[in-house]
């Protein structure tokens, strides 16, 4: 018994021994491949690289040459960068994009007359693109500022 | 009880080395699809085709685009707000996407696929189209100004792209000729603007029955388009400087040109050039 509960014990040892190498094995080749497709998906973007910024430059082209522009009296022709004060609003940014993307807009006047805010959904930061607009009001064009968070 | 043993370690050995043969085949597969830049190919594909699309509806223009490249064998499937590319006939993958931002402005209209050959990308008005070999209604509009014995007629196609442009470019006209008067012309004349070969060039048709009249009006337009197309009819490209640029010349000797004098403006170089 005691000769037989020795071996016993050794088969024991060994296949825990075995169980616990192949784990071993199969965790190391898992993070492995893991780093290996992370790796591969970072050359893959890297190849077909956007640059910083331009996806946000496209909204924000979005707002001043069409959503906010003003138009040319007497016509639809947008005037872009110039932005028509009565177009800041809700509704206008709502027909800009569709329903779920979040956006603020804050368009300043440098003589500090005009302050608007507006905003639709939620934004994912509290960072601010800075654009240097030209303000169509009633009483003329004025430079002002367009901050937008997106 | 060695025999038993034996069998484990083998059985658990293979088992192991079946494991990381099926790691390593994955990973060959993906390797192989990687370096054959096919993945690369279709995900820069969805990304820049929904980049065009934000950038359209960024324009506040008619903007006529034709794709200036192929990919052989490869679909663009557009879904609500989302690109993908894939060889033609398969399912999208879930990786080859790219995100374009939609707008409650635009109608978006696209076939199921749209083959990844030089595909052609329309903004008119509200509406933007994509697909291939999509052609605008061809519809002609006329407007005639000027003094009425002159009997300038200028026709622009209302329907095309750059309907805008056009319109605002024969309101150049217009107005430079009122302001320069046209003492010298004396018959009938029609300037006729046109899109030229889906391209960014688009030419002025001029009928005329007097050979020095025609170079006359030439002349005059010559002088006072560079100046009006920049500060009246500002045209959108992808520098951020003023950018109309103008190459006039005179077509007489291409070879689609039977009859008359024709002008032709070409936009988009980097600086204006001026041919007669």
């Amino acid at each position: 018994m005691k000769i037989i509960g020795k071996k016993g014990s050794s088969d024991a040892y060994t296949q825990t021994t075995q169980t616990i190498h192949l784990s071993k094995i199969l965790i190391i080749s898992l993070v492995l491949f893991l780093i290996f497709i992370i790796a591969v998906l970072g050359y893959i973007d890297s190849l077909a690289p956007i640059p910083v910024d331009l996806e946000e430059d496209l909204v924000i082209a979005r707002l001043t040459n069409v959503c906010l522009a003003a138009t040319y009296p007497g016509t639809d022709t947008m005037q872009q960068n110039i932005i028509d004060v009565d177009k800041v609003t809700k509704e206008s940014l709502d027909s800009c994009f569709v329903d779920d993307f979040g956006l603020t807009v804050r368009l300043t006047s440098n003589d500090d007359k005009i302050n608007l805010y507006t905003s639709v959904g939620s934004t994912a930061t509290n960072q601010y693109f800075v654009r240097y607009v030209l303000i169509k009001t009633p009483d003329g064009i004025i430079p002002g500022v367009l901050k937008v968070s997106l | 009880m060695r025999k038993r043993g034996g069998i484990g370690l083998n059985y658990y050995a293979m088992l192991g080395l079946a494991l990381v043969a099926i790691f390593l085949i994955i990973m060959y597969d993906i390797s192989d699809s990687v370096m054959s830049k096919e993945i690369p190919e279709n995900i820069y594909l969805a990304r820049d085709t929904a980049l065009l699309i934000d950038t359209l509806q960024a324009t506040p223009n008619d903007v006529f685009y034709t794709y200036p490249a192929h990919f052989d064998s490869r679909q663009i499937t557009i879904n609500q707000s989302i690109v993908q590319t894939t060889r033609l006939g398969e399912r999208p993958a879930a990786n080859e996407k790219h995100w374009f931002k939609p707008s409650n402005m635009f109608q978006l209209i696209y076939p199921n696929t749209i083959p990844a050959y030089y595909f052609d990308m329309y903004k008119l008005g509200n509406v933007i189209t994509i697909g291939s070999n999509i052609d605008p209604v061809d519809t002609v509009s006329e407007e005639t100004f000027l003094r009425a014995d002159t009997k300038i007629k200028v026709t622009y196609d209302s329907s095309s792209l750059q309907k805008t442009l056009l319109k605002s470019f024969s309101e150049n006209i217009k107005a430079a000729m009122q302001d320069q008067g046209l003492e010298t012309v004396t018959s009938q004349e029609t300037i006729e603007l046109r899109i030229q070969n889906k391209a960014d060039k688009f030419t002025i048709y001029y009928s005329q029955v007097n050979q020095q009249e025609t170079k006359t009006l030439a002349n005059k337009i010559r002088t006072f388009v560079p100046e009006n197309i920049f500060t009246r009819a500002p045209i959108p490209t992808e520098s951020t400087k003023p950018l109309v640029i103008i190459d006039f010349k005179d077509l007489s000797s291409l070879e689609d040109v039977t009859e008359n004098k024709r002008l032709a403006v070409r936009v988009g170089a980097a600086f204006a050039k001026v041919y007669i």
